[in-house]
């Protein structure tokens, strides 16, 4: 969405227009959701954290200030809601462990692409919902250090701090399941 | 847009997974639940009063400077602290023993007296200040409606006022916001006008969530809100709180 086109449509979302609010919506929302998707590792959970963001943006869309912080704001109030959506799934958590071969031959294959991904896709599961999220907006949607902290309500040594910490905790996770033969092979709500 | 880190090995192992995964398009009806989901909700107020601008003229020094630095980001809360008042101010008016010994700002974690009658107020009409212990760590009432969610939550607070509460007095507390996330404490200072309404100003440091972030506000009974909430309007900032007493000289040195 260009520029000018956006500032209109704020103004007049601001105005109350549903229609121009939708248009944001429509431009949006492909975006929001693959985000939310990857801090919640949640389809259904994605869909209704970027719902609920959207009804707070129309809520509050007159108190937006600056159209152009726009995309910063509503990035903001999708993180916030995959919080709560994480806060309240996590109580339901748990994991299923199963027992790999240790001595089994390490064949180099498609299959063993596939294993590898599943394993960046375990280890973030392990992260937390916060150590995801700066990860997602840094290196996926890949927004300035200031902004990404800006979304997630946090001054910007702690982001610094935040990502540094999220990325050992990555790698942690990556080398102690290196070394085990126990792997946990999926994280199950 | 600079990289913020090294580009180590978790880094180029996490962007192309991330890329993949992030491939996915959104359910078809996701849309539909958006629109239909925000037709009926109700938009609120925008932005009553913008503080940004010159309120100091002139260039200050030190930590001063520095505040007008940080409130260039600064974001704006404007709700309402709902207030129960057979509990909370008017609940003030219940006088509490006189506890020289309790400076107004100070915290205390001691049980909360339960509200006595206002007939129970010690009588101090004269010229000197009567610090009295009114409220202690006591659940006042809610941050609602906040524009800035971060500023919503429960307020506690350990309240005092020069002599009995009533109209034209003073009053200060210690104050704390509390949510799920942080929580905000601070103090407060204001007064109770002739009309016995409440106007004061209140200054809070981050915590927890909220941690290097500062909160100022201000809070009015105005005549609509019929005694139930003040009006909270404030200011949320990175860094730390102004200096609350400086020298006129020093505020407006070049």
């Amino acid at each position: 969405m260009d520029h000018v086109r956006q500032q209109e449509l704020v103004a007049r979302a601001q105005r109350g227009d549903h229609e121009a609010f939708c248009a944001i919506a429509r431009g949006g929302i492909a975006r929001l959701y693959a985000t939310a998707r990857l801090i919640l590792h949640d389809s259904e959970r994605a869909e209704d954290a970027v719902q609920e963001a959207f009804i707070v943006a129309w809520r509050d869309i007159r108190g937006l200030r600056d159209p152009d912080r726009l995309d910063a704001w509503l990035n903001r109030l999708v993180v916030r809601s995959c919080y709560r959506l994480a806060e309240r799934e996590r109580r339901h958590s748990g994991r299923i462990f199963s027992i790999l071969d240790a001595d089994a031959p390490h064949v180099a294959d498609d299959s063993s692409l596939i294993a590898e991904r599943d394993r960046m896709g375990w280890a973030f599961r392990e992260l937390t919902p916060q150590q995801r999220a700066i990860l997602v907006l840094v290196y996926y949607a890949d927004l300035p250090l200031a902004e990404a902290a800006a979304a997630l309500q946090i001054p910007l040594g702690t982001a610094k701090s935040r990502l540094h910490r999220a990325c050992q905790a990555l790698r942690a996770v990556l080398e102690a399941d290196e070394r085990l033969p126990l792997r946990v092979s999926e994280v199950v709500r | 847009m600079s990289a913020p880190i090294d580009r180590d090995p978790i880094e180029r192992q996490l962007r192309p997974w991330l890329a993949e995964e992030g491939m996915v398009r959104e359910p078809d009806e996701l849309f539909e639940r958006v629109a239909g989901g925000t037709r009926s909700v109700r938009q609120r107020p925008g932005w009553v009063v913008r503080l940004l601008g010159n309120g100091i003229a002139g260039a200050g020094a030190g930590s001063a400077a520095q505040w007008r630095e940080h409130r260039m980001a600064t974001t704006f809360g404007l709700g309402t602290l709902a207030i129960a008042l057979a509990i909370g101010i008017g609940g003030i008016g219940s006088g509490g023993p006189t506890d020289p010994g309790t400076a107004p700002g100070a915290v205390s974690n001691a049980p909360s007296p339960s509200a006595s009658p206002a007939a129970s107020q010690p009588a101090s009409t004269d010229e000197t200040w009567v610090t009295v212990t009114g409220l202690q760590n006591k659940l006042l009432g809610k941050m609602l409606d906040m524009s800035d969610p971060r500023l919503e939550g429960d307020v506690r607070i350990d309240y005092e006022r020069n002599g009995p509460y009533g109209n034209d007095s003073t009053l200060w507390s210690t104050v704390t916001i509390t949510n799920d996330e942080g929580s905000w404490v601070g103090q407060s200072v204001g007064f109770v006008d002739h009309q016995g309404r409440h106007h004061h100003m209140g200054w809070f440091e981050g915590a927890g969530a909220y941690e290097g972030l500062a909160y100022i506000e201000q809070l009015t009974e105005s005549e609509a809100s019929a005694g139930n909430h003040l009006d909270v309007i404030g200011l949320v900032y990175e860094g730390e709180l102004p200096p609350m007493v400086l020298p006129a000289s020093t505020l407006y040195t070049d």
